[in-house]
């Protein structure tokens, strides 16, 4: 089928109505699971860790650029990969876990902060109401803090902790995984359980195919 | 299972039922205090809402905390455009006194407006009046990313110069894309104009 990705009034069936418009570059958060800016948390990735965030997306969104923000770097420069993953679905129905990449990007040497992305000079499909995982790994060298969001879609439901947390919210994986530019598909398994995750901003073609 | 716009059956929505005989605003999930600033004059401000079912609006209101003497305000509902998440058509134009402090409402609006759509609540003033603000949700506009920045900021209303005249109706359609700006917190506030919109009992 033909993506009417300006289509509006007819696609957007479900809670996150997320469209361009205009010339800006208008990003949504986790692919606008976020219910603040996808920036409230300053989170910093463990090394050699690979992380997965869902991103549940209402209808079907033409990926044109995608990318993390790190706010804070050290002085030896981490490297840095991430990307757009699949859900394991056709493995398990029931199962909500990342499965194989769709797409990915990586950056070595990061010793600025800022706003770091890939633009797709095709952009790719994702399908509407289905989910998909925003994933992020770097190695051992230096430090970086990615920004994370407090609030996003609780696809993971909450799970018991401890006396201090009983019910902590579950909003993603990580799981060990010795770094490499090119990230691992399928996702690892045997992943644990994350609080945090860092936000994946996607966004569509501009107007002007831009 | 083919899923119809006027149809909610198969789809998730979180706002498919809003109670009736409340008021609520451009955010549904705020709940709490609510901003407040000085409104610029001869802008009129758009700010998406979406609505899960057809749902009768009777009145329309806004919250002034610093009034003008002898000075009014239109506040509006606007449908989107068929093709693109921006105002369209105007539905309702309403014009409050904004003289005194307090709720400024006006009881006559009756408008259907259909399920699972956005609209568009605007706002226009003749003087410079403060009202109660607050935020849009992100998922709807979406944030704005500068490179090498690291302070993404959530989309809160759009706006567009808009002279005031005197029992002028606000415009009708909407002004075009190339006249509109984004309004974000570093440049316009952190906060469009809260303006309450009823469900009829």
């Amino acid at each position: 089928m033909k993506p009417r990705l300006h289509d509006s009034r007819l696609m957007f069936n479900r809670f996150f109505t997320c469209v361009n418009i205009g010339t800006y570059n208008n990003y949504f958060p986790m692919g606008g699971n976020c219910i603040d800016d996808g920036a409230s948390l300053s989170f910093a990735p463990t090394a050699n860790f690979i992380f997965a965030g869902p991103i549940w997306l209402p209808r079907d969104f033409l990926l044109k650029q995608y990318g993390v923000i790190v706010d804070t770097v050290g002085s030896n420069g981490r490297n840095m990969a991430y990307g757009i993953y699949n859900d394991s679905k056709v493995l398990s129905d029931d199962v909500r876990y990342p499965g194989t990449k769709i797409d990915q990007n990586n950056h070595a040497n990061i010793t600025t902060t800022g706003f770091y992305s890939k633009t797709l000079s095709t952009p790719i499909l994702l399908k509407g109401n289905r989910l998909y995982w925003g994933v992020l790994a770097s190695d051992g060298t230096g430090s970086i803090n990615v920004k994370s969001s407090a609030a996003i879609l609780n696809v993971l439901g909450f799970q018991f902790g401890d006396a201090t947390f009983p019910l902590v919210s579950k909003r993603g994986y990580q799981v060990s995984w010795t770094y490499n530019s090119t990230l691992v598909t399928p996702f690892p398994s045997s992943a644990t359980d994350q609080r945090f995750i860092p936000t994946i901003y996607m966004r569509e073609p501009n107007q002007n195919g831009s | 299972m083919r899923v119809t716009t006027e149809d909610n059956v198969g789809t998730i929505n979180v706002f498919t039922h809003l109670k009736r005989g409340r008021y609520f605003t451009q955010n549904f999930a705020r709940i709490g205090a609510m901003g407040e600033r000085a409104m610029t004059v001869d802008r009129i401000y758009a700010m998406p809402f979406y609505l899960g079912s057809r749902t009768l609006i009777d009145r329309l209101a806004i919250n002034v905390t610093i009034e003008v003497e002898f000075s009014s305000a239109r506040i509006g509902i606007y449908a989107s455009l068929l093709d693109k998440t921006l105002p369209g058509a105007l539905l309702v134009d309403k014009e409050v006194a904004t003289d005194t402090p307090g709720i400024k409402e006006d009881t006559t609006v009756s408008v259907s407006l259909s399920g699972n759509r956005i609209y568009w609540l605007a706002f226009l003033c003749e003087d410079v009046i403060t009202v109660k603000t607050t935020r849009t949700p992100p998922w709807i506009l979406g944030v704005h990313l500068v490179e090498n920045s690291v302070t993404p900021e959530i989309i809160q209303y759009l706006y567009a110069t808009q002279l005031w005249i005197p029992d002028e109706p606000l415009p009708n359609p909407f002004p075009t894309l190339a006249n509109l700006s984004f309004g974000s917190p570093s440049t316009d506030g952190d906060e469009g104009p809260a303006i309450w919109f009823r469900t009829a009992p």
